[in-house]
C-alpha cells in the first residue's frame, strides 16, 4: 500500500509542474491538484476524528440535550465532513478539467488537459 | 391489521408505477429527451442503491445489538465520496475511455485484457453477490409475513424473485452496449432511493416526536451501554468495517455498475461528494432512536431486524407500517436488479461469450448471431443469478446466518481492492500480480470467513472449524496461524486483504509485464493525459476491413455496423465503402466492441481477425514512458536553467573585472600624467628662468641648463618604459627567444652596473651552482631585468655597508635568480603591490623612480616563460626571484 501510496505521490508531484495557479480569492477556480489536496485534508480529518485513537477520547459518559456523547459527536463530525465537501463541491465543478472523451477530439480541450 | 389484498394490491401498485415509469424514461431516452434522468440528483440516488434492505431493517437490527457499531458501514462511504472522488472520477473516466462494462472487465482489462483474470473476479462476484440477493429475498418475504402473518415463504419469495428478474430482463437489456445506459433503470431505482428515505425518516420522526416525544426523551433511562456497545467501541473492529464500507462503496459490483457504468457525466461525481453522504446521514439518522422505541416498547423476543416494520405495527400505524413495507422492498429490490445487471453482464461477458464463441467456432458466421448469443446470455444469466439467490435462500431456509452475509460479501468484493488501486496508481502491476493477489485473498476469505459463516455444514465441518485443518491447530479457520483474540471478521479481512496486497505486490514485481500488459497499464494510469485513441497498437497491413465488418456485424447488428463503420470511413475521408484498417481504427472498433462483450472477449476476436496483435515496440515506449518522458523535459529545463545562472554569473564576474580594469586604466593615466608633470614643470620653470638672461649668472645658466638636460632625459626614459610597458601588455614586444648562458648574462649585468657599484661601495656576494646551465631567454631582455633588479637594491639600499648577494640555482627545469640585500628588503604587507605600475617600497624617498621597473621586469620575465616574485625567506627577509625556463631552444630540437 505504501508503494501505491508513493507511486500516487509521484504522480501527483508530477502534475505540479503544469499547475500554473495558485492561492487565489474564493470565486477563482483553483488548480486541480489544490481540490484533490482539499479532499485529501477533508478525508484525513475524518479518518483521525471517527478512527481510534483519537475517537476514543469522545466516548464520554456525559449527554448533550440528552443524547449520549459519542452519538452526538459522530453525527457532528459526519454533518461537518458533509458541510466541508459541499463547500468544496462548489469550486471542484469550476475548477477540475472535465473533459469526457467525446469532447477529446477538439483540440482546446486537448491543450488543457495537459 | 392490514390485509393481504390492500398490501397485494399496494405491492403490485408499486411495482407497475415503476414498470411504466421505467418504460417511459426509457422511450423518452431513445427520442433523446433524457432530461432530468442525466441531473446529478438522480445519479446520486441511484448510487444510494448501497443501502439495501440490509440497512433498511439491518441497521436498526444492528443499533439494537451492537449500538453504534452500525454507523461505520455508512461513514467509510462518505469519506470516499468527500475526501477521495477523484479516484471514483479516475474509474468513470477508464470506464469509459475503454468502455467498461462491469469491474471484472475494468480489472481484467488493466491487465493486458486477461480472461484468466476477468473469470476470476466474475466468480468472485457471483460468489459474494449471490448469499446477498438471497438475503434481500429473505427480507422480503419476512417483512410481508410480519404484516400478514403466516404466508407460504417459498412461494412469496419465489415470486419476488421472479418479478425482479422479469423487471430486470424487460429493463436491463434492452442493450447490449454498456455505454447506452439503462435509463428505465436508473430512474425506477432513484423513485426507489427517495421511497426508502422518506419511510425510514418518517417512521424515526413518528418514533421520536410521536412516541418518545422528543429527541432528549427518547434516550432516556437508556443505559450507555445499549448506545455504545459493550465496552469499547472504538475498537479494532469500527476501524475494520470502516475500511471494508469504504471498500465496498468501490468494490461492489453494484456500485461499480452504478457509479461508473451508468454514469453520463463526471461533473455528477462532484454534486455526489456531498449529497450522497448527507443521504446516508439521513439514513442513519433514526436509526438508533427507532432501536432504541423497539427495545422499549416491543416484547422481549420481536426480531430486531424488523423493528422498523414492527414498531408502526404494533402502536397501530398501518399506513406508516405499509410505507415502511415498501421502503424495504424498494430498497431490496433495487438492489437485487442493479446487482443481477452488473453479475449478469460479467457472467456473459467472461464466462458465456467466450465459451459459445468457441463452440461456434467454424460455423457459419451470421450477422448478429454473437449479438442474439449477448442479449440471450445476458438473460439467462440475470435469471440464473437470481435463480442462485432463491436457491441459496431455500438452502440456508432463511436462517439467521443470512444477516451476516451482508459483511461477509463487503470482505469478498474487498479483495478487488488492492488489484483494481494497484492497477490505476501503479503502473508496476503485472497481471501474474493480479491473479496471485486475487486468488490467496480469495482463498483466505473463503477459508477464515465464508465457509465458517455456515457453523460447520458447508465443506468446512465443525471439527475442522474448532481444531483446524487435518487437526492442526494453526490451521482453525478463525485463528490462522495462532492468531487470536479478534473478532472472526476483523481475523479475516487482516489475513485476506493483508495477504492479497502483499503477494499482489510481490508477485508484481518479481514477474514480467506482458507488452498489452504495460501498455494498459500506462494507458489507465495516466488516463487524464493521455490522449487515448491515439494509443495504436497493431502492427499496419494486417488487418482486413471485410473481416472486420463481418465481425462488428456479429456482434452489434448489420445496421449499427454499419454506421460505425460509415462514420469511421468518413473520418478517414472516404466519401463510400469500408474504411481503411488503419491502426486507429482497429482501436476504436475494439472499444466499440469492449463496450457489448468486454475488453477481454473483443481483444481475442479482433485479434484472430488482425493477426497477432503485437504491440509496435516504438509505440509502446511512446506511451509507457510519456511520464518520464514529462519528467525529463522538466530536469532539461531544470539543467538548462542552471547552466544560464552559472553562464550569467561568469557574465557577471566578467564585467566586474573590466570595471575594475577601466579604473585601473583611469588610475594608471592620471598616474602617468602625474609622472610626466614632475619634470615637465621644472623644465618649464628652469625655461622661464633662462627666458630673462639679465636676472641669472653664467654660472646659474649653466646649472639650470643641465638640470633641463638631466630632466629631459628622465622624461624621455620613463616615455620609454612606458611605451615597453604598452607594448609588453599588448603582446607586441619582439623578443627572439634563444639559448643563453645565465651565469653570463649576470656578470654582464654586474659589469653595466660597475660604476654605480664603485660608488655605492657595494660588494656583490655571487652564488652558482649552476656552471654554463642555458635557459631560453632574450639576452637583453634578461639583462635589463638583473640590472633592474641590482640597481633597486644599490640605489634603495639604507645600510652602511650594502651587500648584494645573487643566488643561481636549478632545480628541474627551472633556473633560479635570487637577488637579495641587507638594506632593509621590501615588507610583507607591500609585497602584493610591489609589481604594481608606479608603486614604490617604503624606500622610495632614497629615489625618483616612475616605479614602472619591476612592474616591466616581470611582465618580460613572464614574455620569456618565466616570472619573477618576491619571495619571503624563512627569517622574513625578502628577495626576489627570476624563473626561467631550462630548455633547450627549439632549433636544437629540431635537430
Amino acid at each position: 500500500m505504501a508503494k501505491v501510496f508513493s507511486v500516487w505521490q509521484e504522480h501527483a508531484d508530477a502534475k505540479e509542474d503544469c499547475n500554473i495557479m495558485n492561492n487565489d480569492p474564493d470565486d477563482q477556480p483553483l488548480s486541480e491538484r489544490k481540490i484533490n489536496d482539499r479532499s485529501m485534508i477533508l478525508l484525513l480529518v475524518g479518518c483521525l476524528l471517527l478512527t481510534p485513537p483519537l475517537a476514543g477520547v469522545f466516548q464520554l459518559d456525559t449527554r448533550i440535550l440528552g443524547i449520549p456523547f459519542t452519538g452526538f459527536y459522530l453525527f457532528a463530525v459526519w454533518a461537518g465532513l458533509i458541510a466541508g465537501a459541499a463547500a468544496l463541491s462548489r469550486r471542484i465543478q469550476k475548477s477540475v478539467e472535465w473533459n469526457d472523451p467525446e469532447d477529446a477530439q477538439d483540440p482546446q480541450d486537448m491543450d488543457s488537459s495537459q | 391489521m392490514l390485509s393481504i389484498d390492500l398490501l397485494l394490491g399496494v405491492c403490485l401498485g408499486y411495482v407497475a408505477l415503476l414498470f411504466a415509469l421505467a418504460f417511459y424514461v426509457d422511450r423518452r431516452a431513445r427520442q433523446g429527451h433524457a432530461g432530468w434522468i442525466q441531473s446529478p440528483i438522480v445519479f446520486t440516488l441511484s448510487i444510494s442503491v448501497y443501502c439495501t434492505s440490509w440497512t433498511f431493517y439491518g441497521a436498526v437490527g444492528s443499533a439494537a445489538r451492537n449500538g453504534l457499531e452500525f454507523i461505520t458501514i455508512y461513514l467509510g462511504p462518505t469519506l470516499v465520496f468527500i475526501g477521495w472522488w477523484w479516484l471514483l472520477r479516475k474509474l468513470v473516466r477508464i470506464g469509459k475511455v475503454h468502455r467498461i462494462t462491469s469491474i471484472a472487465d475494468l480489472i481484467s482489462s488493466r491487465y493486458g485484457k486477461s480472461s484468466s483474470v476477468a473469470v476470476l473476479v466474475t466468480l468472485m462476484a457471483l460468489l459474494a453477490t449471490t448469499p446477498y440477493i438471497a438475503l434481500q429475498l429473505q427480507s422480503v418475504t419476512r417483512s410481508y409475513q410480519a404484516i400478514v402473518g403466516e404466508v407460504d415463504v417459498s412461494l412469496s419469495a419465489f415470486v419476488v424473485a421472479a418479478g425482479m428478474a422479469l423487471f430486470t430482463i424487460l429493463f436491463g437489456t434492452r442493450n447490449v452496449d454498456a455505454n447506452e445506459r439503462h435509463h428505465g433503470v436508473v430512474a425506477a431505482i432513484a423513485v426507489e432511493a427517495v421511497v426508502k428515505l422518506a419511510a425510514l425518516l418518517a417512521v424515526g420522526l413518528f418514533v421520536v416526536f410521536g412516541v418518545a416525544g422528543g429527541v432528549g426523551s427518547v434516550f432516556e433511562n437508556i443505559d450507555t451501554e445499549v448506545i455504545y456497545g459493550a465496552g469499547n467501541i472504538f475498537d479494532a473492529r469500527w476501524v475494520t468495517l470502516t475500511f471494508l464500507s469504504a471498500t465496498a462503496i468501490i468494490c461492489l459490483p453494484r456500485q461499480f455498475q452504478v457509479t461508473v457504468v451508468e454514469n453520463v457525466d463526471e461533473r455528477h461525481l462532484a454534486t455526489a461528494s456531498w449529497l450522497f453522504p448527507l443521504y446516508l446521514f439521513g439514513m442513519c439518522l433514526f436509526v438508533m432512536p427507532i432501536a432504541i422505541a423497539g427495545l422499549k416498547f416491543l416484547p422481549q423476543g420481536a426480531n430486531p431486524d424488523l423493528y422498523v416494520l414492527t414498531l408502526p405495527l404494533s402502536l397501530g400505524r398501518e399506513d406508516l407500517a405499509l410505507l415502511a413495507f415498501l421502503g424495504g422492498f424498494s430498497s431490496a429490490t433495487s438492489m437485487v436488479i442493479v446487482a443481477a445487471i452488473a453479475v449478469s453482464t460479467m457472467v456473459s461477458n467472461h464466462i458465456v461469450v467466450p465459451i459459445s464463441l468457441y463452440l461456434l467456432h467454424g460455423r457459419r458466421e451470421v450477422s448478429g448471431d454473437v449479438r442474439k448469443i449477448l442479449l440471450t446470455s445476458r438473460r439467462i444469466s440475470i435469471a440464473a443469478v437470481l435463480g442462485l439467490g432463491f436457491l441459496y435462500f431455500q438452502a440456508s431456509g432463511g436462517s439467521d446466518a443470512l444477516a451476516a452475509i451482508g459483511l461477509i460479501a463487503f470482505v469478498g468484493v474487498a479483495q478487488f481492492l488492492p488489484s483494481l488501486l494497484g492497477g490505476i496508481f501503479w503502473r508496476g502491476a503485472t497481471r501474474n500480480g493480479a491473479l496471485a493477489g486475487l486468488l490467496t485473498g480469495f482463498a483466505l476469505w473463503a477459508y477464515t470467513l465464508f465457509l465458517p459463516s455456515f457453523g460447520g455444514s458447508v465443506i468446512l465441518s465443525a471439527d475442522v472449524l474448532s481444531s483446524g485443518l487435518f487437526g492442526l491447530a494453526a490451521l482453525r479457520p478463525q485463528a490462522l496461524f495462532g492468531l487470536v483474540g479478534y473478532d472472526p471478521l476483523v481475523h479475516a479481512v487482516i489475513w485476506s486483504v493483508g495477504l492479497n496486497t502483499l503477494v499482489f505486490m510481490i508477485v508484481s514485481t518479481l514477474s514480467e509485464a506482458s507488452q498489452l500488459d504495460r501498455l494498459q497499464g500506462a494507458l489507465f494510469v495516466d488516463v487524464f493525459r493521455i490522449r487515448s485513441h491515439e494509443a495504436t497498437r497493431f502492427e499496419p497491413g494486417q488487418a482486413n476491413a471485410e473481416d472486420l465488418f463481418v465481425l462488428a456485424q456479429r456482434i452489434l447488428g448489420t445496421e449499427p455496423a454499419r454506421k460505425l463503420f460509415d462514420s469511421m470511413a468518413r473520418e478517414q475521408g472516404l466519401a463510400s465503402g469500408l474504411p481503411w484498417p488503419t491502426d486507429a481504427m482497429i482501436v476504436q472498433l475494439e472499444r466499440v466492441l469492449a463496450g457489448n462483450v468486454g475488453a477481454a472477449s473483443a481483444h481475442a476476436m479482433v485479434v484472430r481477425i488482425a493477426g497477432r496483435g503485437s504491440i509496435s515496440m516504438t509505440e509502446l515506449i511512446d506511451i509507457a514512458d510519456e511520464t518520464q518522458r514529462l519528467m525529463e523535459a522538466s530536469r532539461e529545463l531544470s539543467n538548462k536553467s542552471n547552466e544560464l545562472t552559472k553562464i550569467s554569473n561568469e557574465l557577471r564576474r566578467a564585467n566586474q573585472q573590466l570595471r575594475q580594469l577601466d579604473l585601473q586604466k583611469d588610475e594608471f593615466l592620471s598616474q602617468v600624467s602625474h609622472e610626466l608633470r614632475t619634470p615637465m614643470t621644472s623644465i618649464r620653470s628652469f625655461s622661464e628662468i633662462l627666458l630673462s638672461p639679465e636676472t641669472v649668472t653664467e654660472d646659474e645658466q649653466h646649472r639650470f641648463v643641465s638640470i633641463i638636460h638631466e630632466e629631459s632625459q628622465r622624461l624621455t626614459r620613463l616615455l620609454d618604459e612606458i611605451l615597453d610597458m604598452s607594448r609588453l601588455e599588448a603582446g607586441i614586444l619582439e623578443m627572439p627567444l634563444a639559448q643563453v648562458e645565465a651565469d653570463s648574462v649576470i656578470d654582464a649585468a654586474i659589469d653595466t652596473l660597475d660604476g654605480l657599484i664603485r660608488k655605492k661601495q657595494v660588494s656583490i656576494e655571487r652564488q652558482s651552482n649552476v656552471d654554463h646551465v642555458l635557459v631560453s631567454a632574450n639576452e637583453d631582455r634578461m639583462q635589463q631585468i638583473l640590472i633592474n633588479l641590482i640597481s633597486n637594491s644599490i640605489k634603495y639600499n639604507t645600510s652602511q655597508q650594502p651587500v648584494i648577494s645573487i643566488r643561481s640555482e636549478s632545480s628541474g627545469d627551472s633556473l633560479y635568480i635570487d637577488v637579495s640585500d641587507n638594506g632593509g628588503g621590501v615588507k610583507r604587507e607591500e609585497a602584493a603591490a610591489i609589481f604594481d605600475k608606479f608603486s614604490r617600497g617604503h624606500r622610495s624617498n632614497l629615489d625618483h623612480g616612475a616605479g614602472l621597473g619591476l612592474s616591466i621586469s616581470r611582465a618580460i620575465a613572464r614574455n620569456m616563460g618565466g616570472d619573477l616574485t618576491l619571495e619571503f625567506a624563512a627569517d622574513e627577509t625578502s628577495f626576489f626571484r627570476l624563473r626561467l625556463t631550462r630548455k633547450e631552444v627549439p632549433t636544437e630540437q629540431n635537430n
